[in-house]
Parts: structure tokens; sequence; C-alpha cells
């Protein structure tokens, strides 16, 4: 799976500027997939077709898009004002560093540095809305001719192996799904006709969810995601949800959806009967694909896998390569056994 | 013939959290059986009962989910962790007891110490601080019978009070309407219906309508008449009581937290009610979304209204509606959707 992901999360795209991943993995998956479609709002439809036909369409999705923001005017100063997408922490972006996407022009969040307020004037942490990147730029025109408006950002910290077996660096968190599907395709017979669904925009409300439901009425929706670990110094474990380590995570209900029990427990006696390593996810505040697959067309079945991952969001998610393996395992039984 | 009480009672021990419908499913589709002239269920769980008709299509949605817990985590004392499924809130969950699918009782508590020296509910905002305890003498012990995806529900029961006239029930919200359908449904027996009808018991509307949403998307219907209660505020003193009474007829859907409703069929319920000598009044629902709201927009242009049914306490363990109010809404249901609409 390394090189999958490595691969995958180098690719710049944030959400509404997925180009180059669409085009990447469209041109990659072209030689096994049955059709390769796409539509306006950047979504990606990969169908393969399977040893047999399901009743409704059967769609297996992972978001495209990562976390980054979309450039506005310079300001006087020459810095960049920003548009975050949803689910970005001022706190993990402030004094980062950031790339135009597919260039070289990099830049830091600006922050006014404790060295000038000493530490009471670190208080408050700003609002999205407040932060702007510094190019170096000396003024507005500097400014200007670095950064176009509307320009993707993205984080600029390239992928890395380190520790203990841990894989870290921008995207592997919003890419780590993508990755399992681009290596379905090309290594896996599915059961029955598949839809492998690479979602554009899933970080501005799901807008491509919405879209793609419309598109293929499916009937069942299984959604392959990074999920949220908190097993990290700072929590407690109560409020871990799951744990780096103990493998593939499998969820309960998430924000937009409660996950359909005899799927939910299938995957579950799949995964027992394999020997995959499965955590149930406990953590239920997040939000991906799901909710917008499942209910924005006819109805479906919907059930959600993924791997833990430490300081999702940020520039440097952290994801072991034994869950991201189980992971792997257990999405492949899905699409061969379900 | 449907008695009210009894049907309540039976489908408040059916019933389970929204994505849980499973059992009530099964039971409100042999009940309405007899008065159906086909029944299927969809991919998200929603009950669809057909009378056919030649003229408007009108879905008449009751939700058939609950409130109530999905259990997260077992911990290492072997008390249960959990989250809510819908809109339970933190003052109404302490103390409040439930019952687990294996049957397990359970209060929904946080530790002693903390209750006894709290000021106020925020104490308690976080729901994680809380835990509902089954008898646990550890973690095996609890893992036996429980174990994280299992639901849980009120456990307090459906009873009669001043005669009969008034139910004291959890989950009028939105069972009780699934009654007003079953009555409706039962009225329309030998009526030939001048509308095409879907009846509808929606899954999973606790937790942002989605049966309904869903439903909508493949019937395509044109009309939209929701069964939902609605807000009670007769007994209590409020600045600007603009809630419902019990005991004086169903009320006919103005608005909600997330649909206008359309004159032509606010109009027609009207007509419907007053041809019929039915009691009625009108519900100005300020908060909160109903199927309606879902319906609406989930593919094309639905006009939409409804017949709530007055309820006091809406979410608690304890809610209060009329008997009476419910078989007038079987009644109305019934009248507004075999008399001809056209739109």
């Amino acid at each position: 799976m390394k090189e999958y992901l490595k691969v995958l999360s180098s690719l710049d795209g944030v959400s509404g500027r997925e180009d180059r991943v669409r085009d990447f993995i469209a041109d990659r998956v072209r030689p096994h997939a049955t059709t390769v479609e796409t539509d306006v709002l950047k979504n990606l439809f990969v169908w393969k077709k399977g040893k047999g036909t399901p009743d409704r369409p059967i769609v297996v999705a992972a978001a495209m898009d990562e976390w980054g923001f979309v450039a506005e005017e310079a300001k006087d100063s020459g810095a960049i004002a920003l548009s975050a997408v949803d689910g970005m922490d001022p706190k993990a972006v402030i004094g980062k560093r950031f790339r135009v996407a597919g260039g070289e022009t990099r830049g830091v969040i600006s922050v006014v540095s404790q060295h000038l307020t000493g530490k009471t004037g670190t208080d408050k942490v700003p609002e999205l809305r407040e932060l702007a990147l510094d190019v170096g730029a000396k003024n507005k025109e500097g400014g200007k001719a670095a950064v176009k408006p509307g320009e993707g950002i993205v984080y600029d910290y390239p992928f890395a192996e380190f520790g203990d077996g841990f894989y870290r660096g921008k995207a592997v968190d919003a890419r780590l799904g993508a990755s399992v599907l681009l290596r379905l395709i090309e290594e896996v017979s599915p059961a029955l006709d598949t839809w492998f669904v690479f979602t554009a925009s899933s970080k501005i409300e799901h807008r491509g969810g919405v879209v793609a439901a419309r598109r293929i009425d499916p009937g069942t929706v299984l959604t392959v995601e990074a999920a949220a670990a908190g097993d990290v110094p700072l929590q407690k474990p109560a409020l871990w949800s799951v744990r780096v380590g103990e493998g593939a995570t499998l969820g309960l209900k998430e924000f937009g959806s409660v996950y359909t029990r005899e799927l939910r427990e299938r995957l579950a006696r799949i995964a027992a009967k394999n020997g995959v390593k499965v955590q149930i996810r406990s953590g239920m505040r997040g939000s991906g694909d799901a909710g917008t697959l499942h209910t924005r067309a006819s109805g479906a079945k919907v059930a959600g896998i993924g791997a833990p991952v430490r300081y999702v969001g940020t520039g440097n998610p952290i994801v072991h390569r034994d869950d991201l393996e189980a992971l792997w395992q257990l999405a492949k039984l899905f699409v061969e056994e379900v | 013939m449907f008695d009210v009480y009894d049907l309540q009672s039976r489908l408040v021990e059916a019933a389970w959290p929204s994505g849980f419908e499973a059992s009530q499913a099964k039971l409100l589709a042999r009940l309405a059986e007899p008065y159906a002239d086909e029944i299927r269920t969809d991919a998200l769980g929603n009950v669809i009962v057909r009378r056919k008709g030649e003229g408007t299509k009108i879905a008449i949605p009751a939700h058939m989910d609950v409130l109530g817990l999905i259990v997260t985590d077992i911990d290492k004392d072997g008390y249960i962790r959990f989250d809510t499924i819908g809109g339970i809130s933190s003052l109404t969950l302490l103390s409040t007891p439930f019952v687990f699918e294996d049957g397990s009782l359970a209060a929904v508590r946080a530790e002693a110490a903390r209750i006894a020296k709290a000021d106020n509910i925020e104490d308690f905002s976080d729901k994680r601080d809380m835990y509902a305890d089954v008898g646990a003498l550890g973690k095996e012990t609890t893992e036996r019978r429980i174990r994280p995806g299992m639901v849980a529900k009120y456990a307090t029961h459906t009873v009669k009070l001043a005669g009969g006239k008034i139910i004291s029930t959890p989950y009028a919200d939105d069972l009780i309407c699934c009654v007003s359908l079953l009555l409706a449904l039962e009225n329309l027996r030998d009526a030939k219906p001048e509308n095409d009808l879907y009846f509808i018991f929606t899954a999973q509307e606790e937790v942002g309508t989605r049966g309904a949403r869903a439903a909508a998307y493949h019937l395509e219907p044109d009309v939209c008449i929701v069964a939902d209660v609605c807000d009670a505020i007769d007994s209590l003193s409020a600045e600007y009581p603009i809630g419902n009474k019990i005991g004086e007829g169903p009320a006919i859907k103005l608005r909600d937290g997330g649909s206008l409703s359309h004159r032509v069929i606010v109009d027609h319920l009207v007509r419907a009610a007053e041809e019929n000598g039915i009691p009625y009044q009108f519900d100005p629902m300020v908060y909160g979304g109903t199927d309606a709201t879902a319906m609406q927009h989930a593919r094309g242009v639905v006009l939409s209204s409804g017949v709530s049914i007055p309820t006091r306490d809406i979410h608690s363990p304890y809610e209060t509606v009329s008997a009476d109010d419910v078989v007038q809404a079987g009644k109305l249901i019934a009248a507004a959707a075999q008399r001809k609409l056209e739109i």
C-alpha cells in the first residue's frame, strides 16, 4: 500500500481543484476498468464488471480532495488572503508551510510571534478567515504576481516514512481511501459489478457525493476513509475512538449516517473469518461522503471502513503500515465476497 | 377495529432507534397488510403502503424510528459508554431508564459525587462523561450481554390517564402518528380514493429525515401530507403561547422548522375537516423539521402540509397526547386522502 499512498498523496488537489488527482487515477485505471467516466463536479466513476450483477448498484467510494485553501486576493502587505475548505483547525495551520497546488511557490501561514507579544498575546486563536499566506512578497504587486486568486493552496509536507512503520505527509489522511480504491481496481475481480467512485468536493459539504448519488442511485454504499485516532497524550483514553496499531476501523455511525447493521456485521464476520484485525470506531462526530451517498437518491444500505490516522486535517497526518494493510485486506474481501 | 392505546403500546414495544427499525417495519407491514393494494420496503427500510388511485400522487409519511442510545464501548469496569441517536438533551438523559436490545435495564448516570457537586446541567453537556450500568461486575460480565453497536430505548411504558382519554407514553413522536396512519387505512378500507396514495412508515427521521428524503426521490410524489407531532404547551404559561392544545383535534400544519405548507394543501385539509365535522386547529411549529422538510425538495416540487398530533413534552420519556385527537387525525387523513385533490 505504501507506493499507492505515496503517489496519490503527493498529487495536489484541494476541494474543487481535483483535476490532477482525477486525471492521474483515470489514466492508471483505464486498462483495468470496464468504463471510466467523470462529471462537471470532477467526480470520477470507475465501473468494473463482476462475475454477477447486483439488483441495485454497489458503490465503493473514497474522496479525492485534500485539506487546504483556495487563494483569494493579495493584501496590501503582499500576503495572500485565503478561503479554507471544511474541517480545518486554525491551531493546526498557523506557522505551517504551504505551497501553491501544482507549483513551486511556497509560503507560511502568518502568525504573530510570541517574541513580540509575550505569552499573554497567544491566548486567542484567530479565525480561519483572518489567516493569510506569506509568500515572501514585498507588496500587493508581488503577492499578485506570486499567486493568482482561485489557485489551490496545499500543505507542503511531502510523504515520508518514519519511526516504527509509520507514514506521514500531506494528504495521507485525505487520500488513504483513494489509494485503497486504486489498488482494488488494479488487482481485484469483483464478485458483483462495482462502481468505484472517487468523489470531489467532499470537504465542501460533500457536494460531489450528492451528485454521485444521483448519477448512480446506489443500493449499497461502502466508504473507505481515514478514521481520526485520539490515542495521543492530550486525550483521555475514553475519547480515543480508535487506536493506531489495532487494525482497520469499522464505524457504527457518523455525522450523516447510521451504518446498516446487517452490512456492518457482515464486514466484521468476514474480517474475523480471514484473520483481518478490525476495531470498532466509537467516535461518531466525523462526517464523510456516506451521508450523502446513501440518502440523496433512492436510498442505500451503507457502511464505512477505514484506518486510524492521528492528526487528521493537519499537514502531517500519520498512519501505520499494518493498519493500512488490514484496511486493504478488508476492502478486498468486501469486493470479492459481498 | 384498531384501538389507539393498544396500537401505541404494541408499537412502543417493537420500536428501536433510527437505523434499527427492522422489527417495527415488520409489525407495521403486518398491521397495514389487510388495507393495502401493495406493500414494499426500500433500501433505507421505509415501509411503503400503497392504495391505488388515478389522481394526484400523495405521500403520507409518519416516521417509525425513535430516539435512543447506541453503545460505543464497554469500559474497563463494565460500564456502558454510549452516544445518542437523535436529539436527547443531557437534561433528559441523566437518570432516565433505558432498555437494551437484550432486555437489560439501566439508568443513565454520571459519577454520584459529580452530580452532587454540580450546579447546573451544563456540567454534563458532554455525554461521554455519562454511563449506563446494567449491573456491571467487570468488563467481561457486561460483554457477555452487551456489545458496541447495540441500541437502547426509553424503558418507560404506555399508560392511560384521565379515564383513558389521555395517554402518557414514550415515543408519541412519532409512533402515535403511525397509529393515525393505520386508523386512516382502516377508514379507507371500502373507499375508492380519488388520489394515488402512498402511506409511508419512514426510517431515520430523528437523525435528519433521511428515510423520507430517499422515499421522495424514488416515489416522486406530487404532494406530501406529513403525520408528526407538534408542541402542546397548554399546560404551561409561556410568554408567547403559540403551541397547540391537546384534546381539541388534530392540527393542520402551516409550517415547521424546514418547510412552509402550501396553501392549496392546507385548504384541502381544512375542507376535508369541515365537510366531515372533524375538529381541527393549526400547527405553526417553529423549531425542528419533519419528513415534509426532506420531501419538499428531495427531487421535484412537492407541495406539503400535514396532520399533526398536539403532544406535551416531546422527546421526553413521557409524552402526553389525547386519544381523541388521534382518532380524529385518522379520520382527517382518510378524508383528505380520498377527496379529489387537484394541483
